[in-house]
């Protein structure tokens, strides 16, 4: 378990679940077990959930940070720092848009995993987040107190 | 009445549906910041930053919405596939994109 392999565990898709419409052969010149690929033997559909609510959730993280850079731009005081709000703002916002596109790239490399049974692949984006949250309450220290001295 | 892996399976689905549902809601808190914030209009840049957001939810609004009748009730047809993905993320870097474009257009 401590491989993080789950591709162990698979079902053939189900009827009640199947998409009637989609196709049982891969189209020509894509992986058959590339995400959105459907394949014969797929992996179990609450591995396949759970991946998307992973997905999902760094999302909404990635909007919480957006949304506070903005915050942080638009409904702060001046501080005496000049670009105080833009330096404390703007990495926010940007770390909020490598996460959202860092959180696709995961989800895919996870979906590939799972339907290959392989080990699923690490992941980097916890650390990025605390890198820079760490990065940006640094940031606001710093400002604060050149602006008391 | 249904075994354990199919209500297992259910509730898997609805946790889903209702991460979706999450998703959305944090996307249109997100949205009405940003727009509460750009108006009134100032400049090009606000302009540009307001076309971006409409444009995020003239988009995402009706991706979300389809996902979600989609998988109401027995109609389900399983896990999306990567489009859904790919919109939402758009959707994010472009929020990502008229957040900067506000940030800048405002006095530091």
């Amino acid at each position: 378990m401590g491989t993080g392999r789950i591709g162990v565990i698979r079902t053939r898709r189900v009827s009640s679940v199947a998409d009637p419409d989609r196709p049982t052969d891969p189209p020509s010149g894509r992986a058959p077990d590339g995400p959105g690929q459907p394949s014969q033997d797929e992996p179990d559909v609450r591995f396949t959930y759970a991946n998307e609510r992973t997905f999902l959730a760094w999302n909404r993280t990635s909007l919480a940070l957006i949304a506070t850079g903005v915050a942080a731009t638009q409904l702060l005081p001046k501080f005496e720092v000049t670009w105080g709000r833009r330096l404390l703002g703007l990495p926010l916002i940007a770390l909020g848009a490598v996460l959202a596109v860092t959180s696709f790239l995961n989800w895919r490399s996870n979906e590939r995993a799972m339907r290959r049974g392989e080990p699923l692949p690490r992941s980097v984006m916890p650390l990025v987040l605390c890198a820079g949250i760490t990065v940006v309450g640094l940031l606001a220290i710093v400002i604060a107190a050149v602006g008391k001295a | 009445m249904p075994d354990g892996e199919q209500v297992d399976r259910g509730r898997a689905r609805e946790r889903t549906v209702l991460a979706w549902n999450r998703s959305g809601l944090a996307l249109v808190v997100c949205t009405a910041v940003l727009l509460r914030r750009l108006w009134p209009l100032r400049g090009t840049s606000q302009m540009v930053a307001l076309g971006v957001t409409a444009a995020v939810v003239v988009v995402l609004a009706p991706v979300v919405l389809v996902h979600h009748l989609r998988r109401r009730g027995r109609d389900d047809r399983g896990p999306l596939g990567p489009r859904a993905m790919i919109l939402m993320t758009a959707g994010t870097v472009a929020l990502a994109v008229g957040g900067i474009t506000l940030a800048l257009a405002t006095p530091a």
